[in-house]
């Protein structure tokens, strides 16, 4: 496969993980994780109150942020694991093994990466390089459907 | 070293980090036991510092030394040995920063002090992620501890 056509085929792989990530289907289960996580953090939050935040803005940012700007996918996995390591009163990356949560399935997305790649030759780290891909596709979605289901309403709709 | 040769070594760099993820949960379960009383996160923090830090390697494997050689006085020759088996992976990625250095600055591969700089980065990787699995194993022994 000539390297554009490679280079087009994996971008469209990235839009459609993005939306296989972002977009529930009550017909399928494993569809949507990245909306059900921010449901899940929205949710920790407000479980503590207006007036003290479980993961809140700043922690899902901080995420944001460095998924962006590092090229190690053991970067994003250390700042996770590192929060919920220092979550001794569960009220935020540990609370519910969400921190772990997350983590894992990050960590999981190599199998994506992986499968892409199955049927062609990989250069260098080609895998590597499209599974920190996949985790920021993951987390963007993460953090938008986050911002979006924080409002007050929209808790109150939901649950 | 021009903007494509220091994206490409921060790749390597980054690729390393990642392949020695595995390595470094390894090291920490294989002696997750010293968590509970005998090794404290803080002594990771402060490696994490001096390795940040210094400008030659001597600093870093002496900070490695005096913990192992505490730790020996104290009869903790399982930390003692914790330490050791640190100091051997540091050094043998030497080798390591030294290969990395070949492939992506290859005029300044015999750079001593290029190599070096790479050689705390990986440092500093590792440790990094001997902190973030050390935290978890505690929080999970604290946890185990509250239960009983």
């Amino acid at each position: 496969m000539k390297s554009h056509e490679l280079e087009l085929k994996r971008r469209q792989f990235l839009a459609e993980r993005g939306d296989f990530y972002a977009i529930p289907d009550a017909n399928d289960k494993r569809r949507g994780a990245a909306h059900e996580f921010a449901k899940e953090f929205a949710r920790s939050r407000e479980d503590k109150g207006l007036t003290h935040s479980g993961v809140d803005k700043a922690n899902i940012r901080g995420l944001e942020s460095l998924a962006w700007s590092t090229e190690s996918i053991a970067d994003i996995l250390d700042y996770i694991r590192m929060r919920v390591g220092r979550d001794i009163r569960n009220q935020g990356w540990g609370k519910r093994g969400i921190g772990i949560r997350l983590a894992d399935k990050l960590e999981s997305l190599r199998a994506d990466a992986e499968k892409f790649y199955s049927d062609k030759e990989p250069k260098d780290d080609a895998v590597r390089r499209l599974h920190l891909e996949l985790c920021r596709e993951f987390i963007k979605h993460l953090t938008a459907l986050y911002e979006f289901y924080k409002k007050p309403e929209v808790l109150e709709d939901e649950f | 070293m021009n903007f494509k040769s220091q994206n490409t070594l921060l790749s390597k760099i980054a690729a390393w980090s990642d392949a020695h993820l595995a390595e470094a949960r390894g090291f920490v379960l294989s002696r997750q036991g010293l968590l509970q009383y005998d090794l404290s996160i803080s002594q990771l923090y402060a490696l994490a510092n001096i390795i940040r830090s210094s400008q030659e390697y001597p600093q870093i494997t002496d900070f490695i030394k005096n913990q192992a050689g505490k730790a020996e006085r104290a009869g903790k020759s399982k930390t003692a040995s914790y330490w050791q088996d640190l100091k051997t992976k540091f050094d043998d990625y030497a080798k390591d920063a030294q290969e990395i250095a070949r492939i992506t600055i290859p005029r300044q591969a015999s750079d001593v002090e290029q190599v070096k700089t790479i050689h705390r980065q990986l440092q500093q990787c590792f440790v990094q992620h001997l902190i973030a699995e050390s935290l978890l194993y505690q929080r999970r022994i604290n946890e185990q501890t509250k239960g009983q």
